[in-house]
């Protein structure tokens, strides 16, 4: 198999990366994301870390500068989308700003790509936006607001399909804020569901034959998921894993059985069928 | 249950929601005849008594706050989990 050959290295090894993912910090004035071992541990059991967004608390570049304080010492590759949070204010800009300053690189319909541990890694990230699932979602019908909020939730999922596409790695990750699938909702209250994610960033992440996507935002969730095509979606919210992070290890080179991959078929009916 | 009572939960949650020295989304609000219930996790002991003067805004006097809201405290993960 392909996987088998692109998978390992010279001696039969299996080529992984780590990744440290984590979203929700929600760093306040009064708080802090890490505790200075926590820091000092990362480089030790990862090689890249993932912030999921909601940064900060109250949506302060302030509170991003603390942060960034404790990034910056974080010896990692650090790639970071924002959350709703970190818009409340108007200060994304500036919360940005912040994030970068310390090194770390923010997504908003973007990528990153690096060779990490031997493997050319790449990261497609957006915040994202609610709008519901295929079955029970909005549509851009109606009222302005309604077709205001359904068209925002289609351009973020469509500027996450174009980062998507232009990577040219061994990996793909889609990094999100708004969940891509309603499986790691469970646990959190069906009628919120529009609120916290959309079908329109699953059949993107499917779209791109992702190894992986992790997001945040639903704090009462579930962690583990899989998208239609079968990648696996890890609600990564802190109060749902319940640690400072979480480790995950993907292999490089994975053969993708293209019978199994998302094609647009099943997905594409389901949307159909909905609309 | 009383009109001002039912829904009492619906604006308690969403002053924590927009207030701003708070600005909590995943509180869990439970009210029963004498008492106001605050459930969840809160990075730090400030922010648990933020929620607790905003709620308190909000009650009725012969209700009672029960702040049962948790402070934090994440450890490093001691497993990890392969993806494919």
């Amino acid at each position: 198999m392909r996987g088998e050959l692109q998978g390992t290295d010279g001696n039969g090894t299996p080529r992984l990366i780590r990744v440290a993912a984590v979203g929700d910090v929600h760093v306040g004035v009064d708080s802090s994301a890490f505790t200075p071992e926590q820091v000092a541990d990362l480089p030790e059991c990862a090689d890249l870390l993932l912030l999921a967004g909601d940064l900060t608390q109250h949506g302060y570049a302030r509170e991003a500068a603390r942060l960034a304080d404790e990034l910056a010492r974080v010896p990692i590759p650090v790639v970071a989308v924002l959350g709703n949070h970190d818009y409340h204010q108007g200060e994304q800009a500036e919360i940005r700003a912040e994030l970068e300053r310390a090194g770390a690189t923010v997504l908003e319909g973007e990528r990153f790509v690096q060779t990490i541990a031997g493997i050319c890694v790449g990261v497609a990230g957006v915040k994202g936006f609610g709008g519901g699932f295929v079955g029970a979602c909005g549509s851009e019908f109606g009222e302005e607001e309604m077709k205001a909020f359904i068209r925002h939730s289609r351009l973020r999922a469509e500027s996450l399909q174009t980062a998507l596409a232009g990577l040219e790695c061994e990996l793909k990750i889609a990094l999100l804020h708004y969940a891509p699938v309603p499986g790691t909702l469970l646990g959190e209250k069906p009628e919120i569901y529009p609120f916290l994610g959309s079908y329109f960033l699953g059949e993107a992440v499917d779209g791109a034959h992702c190894a992986a996507a992790f997001h945040g935002h639903a704090h009462l969730g579930t962690e583990r998921a899989v998208t239609a095509a079968g990648v696996p979606v890890r609600n990564v919210a802190r109060p749902v894993i319940r640690r400072a992070y979480k480790i995950y290890t993907l292999s490089a080179g994975v053969a993708l059985d293209e019978a199994a991959q998302p094609g647009s078929g099943e997905l594409a009916a389901r949307v159909r069928k909905a609309s | 249950m009383d009109c001002d009572r039912a829904y009492l939960p619906g604006h308690i949650k969403e002053a924590l929601a927009t207030d701003e020295r708070t600005h909590m989304l995943d509180v869990n609000v439970v009210v029963t005849d004498a008492q106001v219930i605050l459930m969840g996790i809160v990075p730090c002991q400030r922010r648990r008594l933020a929620a607790e003067q905003v709620a308190l805004e909000l009650i009725p006097a012969h209700m009672t706050l029960v702040n049962s809201l948790c402070v934090e405290n994440y450890k490093e993960p001691t497993e990890t989990e392969h993806l494919g």
